[in-house]
């Protein structure tokens, strides 16, 4: 796994902000605010948690940077100019904006940002963790970069000229199994993909009429290495299999995906009388998938669908997936008067998924179960398959703006889903359910009132769905969604909240027995003490939710109910005190779960900042993460337990 | 790394451009004795624009000295429709009226308008609902021009919610591009209490405000009521906008496509469960669609009998079925 990468970024960042400051210190009045400092981290327990939990690293950071031009800088090119940057160096993650622009003609905006992406769960995927084998054989330690530059042309005229490009890269390595020769073997997996985005497009403004045309290219691009993992040629499972031990020399294997799509966007709105708009959108997107695969592999591996014993497999698959997708709706708005409006519209979703591969792998020196020696075999797979997917949402609502201190609305919705899959052969181990033609629909009805008065705000929020059947076994049939809010705020000196919100949705099917209820609430309330000084706050709360679904164990075909559990409680409080240049902001968070996973979590974190001069101050945060994880069924326990401390020393900068 | 490191010193380049543009003309600290110039055809028309044209007259930044002067940085400084650009004075008007009486009164509070609340939102109705490029339904975006709604939206233009309950004209948070009051997350935590301590408290969620990512990247504040998920330019869920590589097609595809979506296994806003799962152990989750227990057809395989989930290597499905968003390579997505 890659170290040594946040240290060089952080070395990266940490010149160019001091070059950044280096290059303004001439120009006082410029309106600039610069942090940048150094974390220091210390982790003890499960470094690997804190990493995927958390993963905050050592080294410099441009903390915070924001510079906005002071007023137009002009006329001409450059009217006004922003940027500013966040938490860009040691990790995990960063970000930089630009906005740039004149006045009726152009509008510029770049984006840059960046995440480190680290997993390496102690119970995922790891069928060792009873024995304390940690972490899970799924591990990644990624970075994800997205960049986005957007070029509106003459904005407010009646034509304006849009260009875009977006690039998304993703890559590193990671560990993963593989499922080979009746057993499972550790390689490691290198990633590296683009996506890119192209798209050109007009928008447009003619009177009430105003809409936009684009068309955009995507083209995705993946490439994945992936080797077998050093000592990792016994594999998972040591038992013999008919005999033999089932081992690996060799597991090399390339795969390269390219997938190109067309999108087509449009959309209109038009005005009417100033009271009926009218909208309507249509987006089309092809997508067409090549993958080339090449495998390797040498060892001793058993194979119960050709019922040999093989010596070594080369494997060539060629695929080609195509996606047809469009999507298009419809919407009429209209404002009876100033208080009641209603509205309605359709909209649609088809998706078309035709897909071929042909899986030639080549069994090498094979041995029949009764030890007959029966050469290399070719198997060769043609597999085909077919999904068609057609969402139809039909909705119509009225809402009541101000009834005095009440704001009141009710709408109701249809969906209507039809699903058709065509399974090739090779895809069906189990007759039954792998595809067929599905139809659902699904009723919503809802409402929803407000009150505001006196500084006191009241919600209520209640929805119900109704289905006739369902498409997968976890789909509900009936539903029920409740919502409700207060917040009251007493002459800024208090504000009290509170929201409670619970979902249940159940199948009235025995067979399924599918019940979900998610309940949470959350009250909060912040009272200040000394005006633009001293500010305490607090919050508690509550969740659970309890799953249940009847399944069918597949070694014995028993039927039995599994069910997902979560209940705990948080608490929060924290203070904020502000004195001349020095301020405080500290907190501490406690939490707890009491369900499949049983674990509590505390937080305390404190950040500092004093301005000893007038321009420059020093900041000091204190982050501490404490995760503790009780035993439970095929979880880690106290194995995932980490403590994970910060501290970072900043100098901030505002000339 | 190479390409990493190329990536960065574009951005930063970027920066320094920027920053070499912006220092080149850097604007005098102090107020302009020069009175400002009287728009030629701003729009809509600053009532107080003759006014402030008199130099000899008093002007608001002689009390709103602070307000003024942070006016230059305001995006609402940065355009007045077609002609020549106004000082900010003649833009205070705009909005806030006539301010003659004010002024003459010795600041009497009465007679100037402050916008608040519902009413306050109708003047800012009245530029960004019909304007262009001020209104929604700007060329940028197509989830603005379809989702989005100052009048409709689930937000929007009601007494309780409003323009002003999120944006704050002359108070916004520091590095706010669009003058909301707060950091997007704490803005929507005022009310969205739930989803943002489910973000703060539970151990495995996007990092919520730290680096970037914030409520409104998926979510739109202006959407209209059961459409406010942000869709990509491909109409999916906003998911892919950074999990690109989830998106396919694949040959062999598996829940998303074809009947679900990411949110059939994923908590978006933060989980108890690794990887953000619906469940805590990975077995249930794949059993609870792959089980056939009688009653209606539904979409999903029954698993063979040789797995025997007494066994571990068989409660962790993943561990050999490694392709669970969809597959190019084997139909019992093992690759």
């Amino acid at each position: 796994m890659r170290e040594a990468l946040p240290a060089r970024r952080a070395s990266w960042i940490a010149l160019a902000a001091m070059a950044a400051g280096a290059g303004v210190l001439g120009a006082q009045a410029i309106p600039l605010d610069l942090e940048v400092g150094y974390r220091f981290v210390h982790v003890s327990g499960n470094e690997q948690m804190y990493r995927t939990q958390i993963n905050d690293r050592q080294g410099f950071m441009l903390r915070s940077f924001d510079y906005t031009s002071d007023e137009a800088l002009g006329g001409g090119l450059l009217d006004y100019f922003h940027v500013d940057a966040s938490d860009l160096g040691a990790g995990p993650a960063g970000q930089l904006r630009l906005q740039a622009g004149a006045q009726d003609l152009y509008k510029l905006t770049f984006s840059w940002r960046q995440t480190d992406l680290y997993s390496a769960l102690p119970a995922f995927a790891n069928p060792f963790i009873a024995e304390g084998i940690i972490p899970g054989q799924h591990t990644y330690n990624r970075e994800r970069n997205i960049y986005d530059a957007t070029l509106e042309l003459f904005p407010g005229k009646i034509i304006s000229p849009i260009l875009q490009f977006t690039r998304n890269t993703y890559s590193g390595p990671g560990t993963t199994t593989y499922h080979l020769g009746q057993n499972e073997f550790l390689l490691n997996e290198q990633v590296n993909s683009t996506d890119d985005l192209y798209r050109l497009g007009l928008g447009f403004q003619y009177g009430p009429v105003q809409g936009a045309v684009t068309q955009g290219w995507r083209y995705f691009r993946w490439t994945q290495r992936n080797s077998l993992a050093p000592g990792a040629g016994d594999g998972n499972f040591t038992a013999p299999v008919v005999g033999q031990q089932v081992t690996a020399d060799l597991v090399e294997s390339l795969q390269e995906n390219k997938v190109n799509t067309p999108v087509t966007n449009a959309w209109v709105t038009g005005n009417l009388f100033g009271r009926l708009k009218l909208i309507g959108s249509y987006m089309k997107a092809d997508g067409s998938n090549e993958t080339r695969y090449v495998e390797a592999d040498a060892g001793n591996f058993v194979s119960f669908e050709i019922s040999r014993i093989f010596a070594g497999l080369g494997e060539t698959v060629n695929s080609r997936a195509r996606t047809d997708y469009w999507r298009g709706s419809a919407r009429a708005e209209f404002d009876i008067n100033s208080c009641f409006q209603v509205a309605g519209g359709w909209s649609e979703n088809s998706r078309t998924l035709t897909g071929q591969a042909l899986i030639a792998s080549l069994y090498l020196n094979t041995v029949t179960f009764a030890g007959v020696p029966a050469g290399d075999l070719l198997r060769q797979i043609d597999a085909r398959t077919f999904v068609e997917r057609d969402d139809v949402t039909f909705d119509a609502g009225v809402t009541a703006r101000t009834l005095g201190p009440f704001s009141v609305n009710a709408g109701w919705s249809q969906l209507q889903q039809d699903v058709t899959a065509i399974a090739d052969a090779s895809e069906i181990v189990v007759p039954g359910g792998q595809d067929g033609h599905f139809e659902r629909t699904v009723n919503t009805y809802g409402g929803g009132a407000t009150f505001s008065q006196w500084g006191l705000t009241l919600t209520a929020d209640y929805r119900h769905d109704d289905a006739n059947q369902p498409i997968f076994r976890t789909d509900f049939i009936n539903r029920d969604r409740y919502k409700f809010r207060g917040l009251w705020n007493f002459k800024d000196f208090l504000k009290i909240g509170a929201v409670f919100s619970e979902t249940h949705a159940d199948d009235d099917i025995v067979q399924i027995g599918y019940s979900a209820r998610v309940r949470e609430f959350v009250a909060d309330f912040e009272v200040t003490l000394l005006k633009d000084m001293l500010t305490l706050r607090g919050a508690g709360g509550e969740f659970a939710t309890n799953r249940e679904i009847l399944i069918r164990v597949p070694q014995d075909f028993e039927i039995v109910p599994t069910k997902q559990k979560e209940f705990g409680h948080t608490w929060e409080g924290g203070l904020n005190f502000v004195w001349n240049s020095f301020s405080v902001n500290a907190a501490y968070l406690w939490m707890n779960n009491n369900g499949s996973i049983p674990f509590t979590v505390d937080r305390f974190r404190v950040l500092a900042d004093w301005f000893f001069l007038e321009n420059l101050g020093v900041t000091l945060e204190w982050l501490d993460d404490k995760y503790r994880e009780r035993p439970a069924f095929d979880q880690a326990g106290p194995l995932a337990d980490f403590n994970g401390n910060r501290y970072y020393v900043g100098l901030h900068w505002r000339p | 790394m190479r390409r990493g490191r190329a990536s960065l010193a574009f951005a930063l380049a970027a920066l320094a451009t920027g920053l070499a543009l912006g220092g080149s003309r850097a604007p005098d600290p102090t107020p302009s004795p020069t009175p400002n110039p009287a728009p030629k055809a701003a729009a809509p028309a600053p009532a107080h624009a003759a006014a402030s044209a008199a130099s000899e007259l008093p002007k608001c930044a002689d009390c709103h000295t602070d307000l003024v002067a942070a006016w230059a940085k305001n995006p609402h400084a940065r355009y007045s429709g077609k002609g020549a650009k106004p000082g900010p004075e003649d833009m205070c008007s705009t909005c806030h009226g006539d301010g003659t009486k004010h002024i003459e009164s010795g600041g009497d509070t009465t007679f100037i308008q402050v916008p608040r609340g519902l009413g306050g939102s109708q003047d800012c109705l009245a530029c960004h609902e019909t304007v262009k490029p001020f209104a929604k339904g700007g060329t940028d975006s197509f989830a603005r021009g379809v989702q989005d709604s100052f009048t409709h939206g689930v937000h929007s233009n009601s007494a309780t919610v409003n323009c002003l309950t999120c944006h704050s004209i002359h108070h916004s948070a520091p590095k706010s591009t669009s003058l909301i009051a707060k950091a997007p997350g704490e803005l929507c935590a005022t009310c969205h209490t739930t989803q943002t301590k489910s973000f703060e408290n539970k151990p495995y969620s996007h990092r919520l405000d730290r680096g970037g990512m914030t409520c409104l990247d998926c979510h739109s504040p202006h959407a209209r009521k059961d459409a406010t998920v942000k869709m990509t330019t491909q109409g999916e869920l906003p998911c892919m906008n950074c999990h690109s590589e989830m998106r396919g097609p694949f040959v062999f595809d598996h829940v998303t496509g074809s009947g679900g979506n990411c949110l059939s296994c994923h908590q978006p806003h933060g989980s108890n469960n690794p990887n953000m799962l619906l469940w805590a152990r990975v077995d249930q989750l794949c059993l609870s669609c792959h089980s056939q227990t009688g009653g209606p057809r539904t979409f999903g395989s029954q698993p063979p009998s040789f797995h025997d989930l007494t066994q571990a290597r068989y409660r962790n499905c993943t561990s050999c079925h490694v392709a669970v968003h969809g597959s190019n390579l084997d139909p019992q997505l093992l690759k």
